[in-house]
């Protein structure tokens, strides 16, 4: 559990996957997330929706943020798996779109155990809609601390992605510990701009 | 004014006129037959004209003229009556409202008075009936009935006869009469078996009964029993949780019809499990797997001595039994024979250690030659001494593991709010919550040893500790010079810490508290190895052989003596001490072997001396003349010189090391 950087990448999975067996990395397995968007019924501007979401490495735990304005207006949850029983109990709330459910599936690497690194491929329904990739630095969970560096691992190893930090490492100045919702409030902004993409 | 049948008109009592006219006996009474309006005129063409009637304010307005308006406020008064001083106001006469008079008079009540007396009266009765009515709606003070209601008795229900105080003074009062007539009976018995000391038939049934209950009250403060219809049977079984009264293990209990010639016997019959009625023992011990012990790990195939089974020629023995003796033995048979399928079991999940198992036998491999033997002995159902066989420590290591055991609750309990019967240890409660990785939850879901694997701990870290024990009573028996004491700073029971401690007779004042890290040092054991220790934190790995562990000691005794001569050369009472030259503990000598050594000097500069301390040998000693000038000097004048360590003039190292500085002082 480390400070985690997800981007969408313009490559393919395969692609970057050759790229990171190529500087070391060792394939530890697959993994998947997704995003799914809970609606209410009749669509109105007073109830607004919630977005749940779950990962593979937490395999416990389901993420649910309700997405506002800003990160830290917008109410954020983790619960354990049992949260989506109860949310199909109040469907008279809230509905699961699924069709504008997420799943992000591939493969993850650890390259020299203190980096593991997931490609994955986005795909809504059965149309794909693009590839994520996830970088966690396992050691430290202090963004401030490591956040130089990852920034410096991604130019060194794609060259390309570098320049758009995600959220979380430009609003955090003191050191705060990052958690795991901070990772899926990532995928939640990736996920979002997937679904606009034809 | 209300316009009705009859219209009245009542003659107010404003003026002063009115209140001089003559007192009237009647009423002016006008009736009229509707309420038409007047006709003020007909017209030609036959419309009718209507007088308007007066409307309140043309009333108010028709009798205020009347008022003699002057009369009442007075022509000096200015018009607004505020400013005017409440004291002129007594002047005028009869004022309309709160005015102070001399003259009382009595307000005339009018020819109405009696009606409103009434209908107040009869207005204060209903108000009244209303309260009635509200208290007894609301509260059960009084209960209203109509008029036609029966008046009922109510009839007492069986409920209220019973929670009825007097019903239960009359119950209270027919129970002691009974107990009276209980206690009545046994005072007539008591003093016929006084008179009779106690022969008759009755009487022996009686004491028979009593002493049956009794004893089984003292059984029941250890085991289980139970009365199933006619028949009263126990339970054996060991378990804290979980079934019991299992039919494997109940065992009956029924009363012994005594005869005469059977005092010393209990009148309580036990009748134990046929598998179980024999006296076992679990011993483990170490053993060493070599040659001559081949045949020696197992029980010899021909051997009776520990095989014993119930037969049924020994039933009339197990008869003869004191109930306390075979319900012990019984229960500590299941339990041991329970223990060792457990562990049995566990050795066969084990796979990367060999078990073998034969004849209530197991040899499991501990390290290196030496395995680990659990033996399930069984011995004859009858009273007498067991010799205790096996490792006494380790078997009640295995007592005790077992006793823990039966006591952990591996289901946590149900709490207030129910909660769900689970495994899972406390610290996985909130994993979903939480958003722990796979990595976290696997690191706090802490699993239970099994038994076996904790007595092989257990075991060998023990096997450990004798070895070191050995080896450390060799080193202090050997070693002259310094002493070595040793002693336990930690014993568990998988790891334990022992330290060393080094001194030289005689010379103690000289080792300050500098020399304290070198004369102490200590050997750490786990389960799986020893490491020896020195005070300034170097390790030296000594696994599991007790030779090594011998060098470890015998190295930190080198490196002792290395200080001790340095300390010496330096502390010495003589006027002129020795130089340390160069002093190295981590030197070596020709074949690569540790060998400390220290090159001194004396003050005139004339001679070096070197001490070589070889591991586990005698000191080696040189002397050479000392190096003025390195560049101009021959070497064939620089040789060293060895001398005979054991020729030199004292008994310990350090007598020796003094008689040589002394003797080297000054040449």
């Amino acid at each position: 559990m480390g400070v985690t950087w997800v981007f969408e990448a313009e490559q393919t999975a395969k692609s970057v996957e050759r790229l990171l067996e190529s500087i070391g990395g060792d394939l530890h397995g697959t993994f998947i997330v997704d995003v799914t968007p809970f609606n209410p019924p009749t669509p109105s501007s007073d109830y607004p929706s919630n977005v749940v979401m779950h990962h593979s490495k937490c395999p416990q735990s389901t993420f649910s943020i309700c997405p506002k304005d800003t990160f830290k207006k917008s109410p954020k949850a983790v619960c354990d798996r049992g949260f989506d029983l109860i949310l199909s109990k109040l469907s008279s709330g809230l509905i699961a779109d699924n069709a504008g459910k997420i799943e992000i599936i591939g493969n993850e690497y650890s390259l020299y155990k203190d980096w593991m690194i997931r490609v994955g491929t986005a795909t809504q329904g059965t149309t794909v809609k693009g590839v994520v990739v996830e970088i966690e630095y396992d050691p430290s969970i202090i963004v401030i601390q490591c956040k130089d560096m990852m920034i410096e691992f991604v130019k060194s190893v794609f060259n390309k992605y570098h320049e758009t930090l995600p959220e979380i490492f430009k609003i955090t100045e003191k050191p705060e510990s990052y958690t795991a919702l901070d990772t899926m409030w990532q995928y939640l902004g990736i996920a979002t701009k997937l679904r606009k993409k034809t | 004014m209300e316009d009705g049948d009859e219209v009245v008109e009542p003659i107010e009592p404003e003026s002063e006129d009115i209140v001089n006219l003559t007192k009237r006996l009647g009423v002016d009474l006008v009736l009229e037959s509707n309420d038409d309006w007047k006709i003020q005129e007909i017209g030609f063409d036959g419309v009718e004209r209507y007088l308007q009637p007066e409307t309140f304010t043309d009333h108010v307005g028709k009798l205020a003229r009347k008022v003699e308006w002057t009369k009442l406020v007075g022509t000096k008064s200015p018009y607004e009556n505020s400013k005017v001083d409440p004291e002129d106001e007594l002047d005028d006469e009869n004022v309309a409202k709160g005015g102070l008079n001399e003259e009382l008079v009595t307000p005339e009540a009018g020819p109405w008075s009696s009606v409103a007396k009434y209908l107040h009266e009869s207005l204060n009765q209903l108000n009244s009936l209303l309260d009635v009515i509200s208290v007894t709606k609301s509260t059960d003070y009084m209960k209203a009935l109509t008029v036609l209601d029966p008046i009922t008795v109510q009839e007492p229900t069986p409920e209220t006869i019973s929670t009825n105080r007097g019903t239960q003074w009359i119950w209270k009062r027919r129970a002691l009469q009974e107990a009276v007539q209980v206690l009545d009976m046994a005072q007539k018995q008591r003093q016929r078996a006084s008179s009779n000391l106690g022969l008759s038939a009755d009487y022996m049934a009686h004491l028979q009964r009593t002493k049956f209950f009794e004893e089984l009250r003292e059984m029941r403060e250890i085991w289980r029993v139970r009365k199933v219809g006619d028949y009263i049977c126990g339970d054996l079984s060991y378990h804290i949780f979980g079934w019991k009264y299992d039919t494997p293990a109940i065992f009956d209990i029924s009363r012994r019809s005594l005869s005469n010639n059977m005092e010393n016997l209990s009148i309580i019959e036990v009748s134990v499990p046929k598998d179980l009625a024999r006296r076992s023992m679990l011993a483990v011990s170490i053993v060493q797997d070599d040659i001559q012990s081949g045949n020696g790990l197992f029980r010899d195939p021909k051997d009776k001595k520990y095989t014993y089974s119930y037969r049924e020629s020994d039933s009339e023995k197990v008869k003869l039994l004191h109930w306390k003796d075979s319900l012990k033995w019984a229960q500590n048979t299941l339990l041991l024979r329970d223990v060792f399928k457990t562990i049995c079991t566990d050795a066969i999940k084990l796979r990367n250690r060999l078990s073998i198992i034969r004849d209530n036998v197991l040899l499991i491999h501990l390290f290196d030659d030496y395995l680990l033997r659990f033996e399930l002995q069984w011995f004859p159902f009858q009273t007498g001494e067991i010799k205790e066989e096996g490792d006494i420590y380790l078997n009640r290591v295995l007592r005790e593991m077992i006793i823990g055991f039966e006591c952990t609750k591996f289901i946590r309990p149900q709490f207030f709010c129910s909660m769900p019967v689970t495994h899972l240890p406390e610290a996985l409660d909130l994993r979903g919550c939480g958003g722990f990785n796979t990595a976290q939850i696997e690191e706090r879901a802490v699993r239970s040893r099994s038994i076996l694997q904790r007595m092989l701990d257990v075991a060998s870290h023990r096997a450990l500790v004798t070895m070191v024990s050995d080896v450390a009573e060799r080193v202090s028996r050997i070693s002259l010079d310094p002493t070595v004491q040793y002693r336990w700073l930690n014993c568990g029971r998988t790891t334990s810490r022992m330290m060393f401690n080094m001194t030289s007779k005689d010379f103690e004042m000289y080792i300050g508290t500098i020399s304290s890290v070198r004369s102490v040092f200590f050997a750490n054991i786990s389960s799986d190895g020893v490491e020896v220790e020195t005070k300034d934190g170097i390790k030296m790995k000594c696994q599991r052989d007790p030779a090594r562990v011998m060098y470890a000691c015998q190295y930190a005794m080198c490196c002792y003596s290395v200080t001790m001569v340095s300390t010496m050369s330096r502390n010495n009472n003589w006027v002129t001490p020795f130089q340390t030259m160069c002093a190295n503990v981590f030197a070596l000598d020709e074949r690569g072997n540790p060998a400390p050594n220290i090159v001194l000097c004396n003050q005139a500069a004339t001679r070096s001396i070197l001490f070589v301390f070889h591991v586990g040998m005698e000191p080696e000693v040189f002397v050479r003349r000392f190096i003025v000038n390195e560049e101009t000097m021959k070497p064939e004048e620089h040789e060293w010189k060895k001398l005979c360590y054991s020729r030199l003039h004292g008994a310990t190292l350090c007598r020796k090391i003094d008689a040589l500085l002394v003797f080297l002082r000054d040449h």
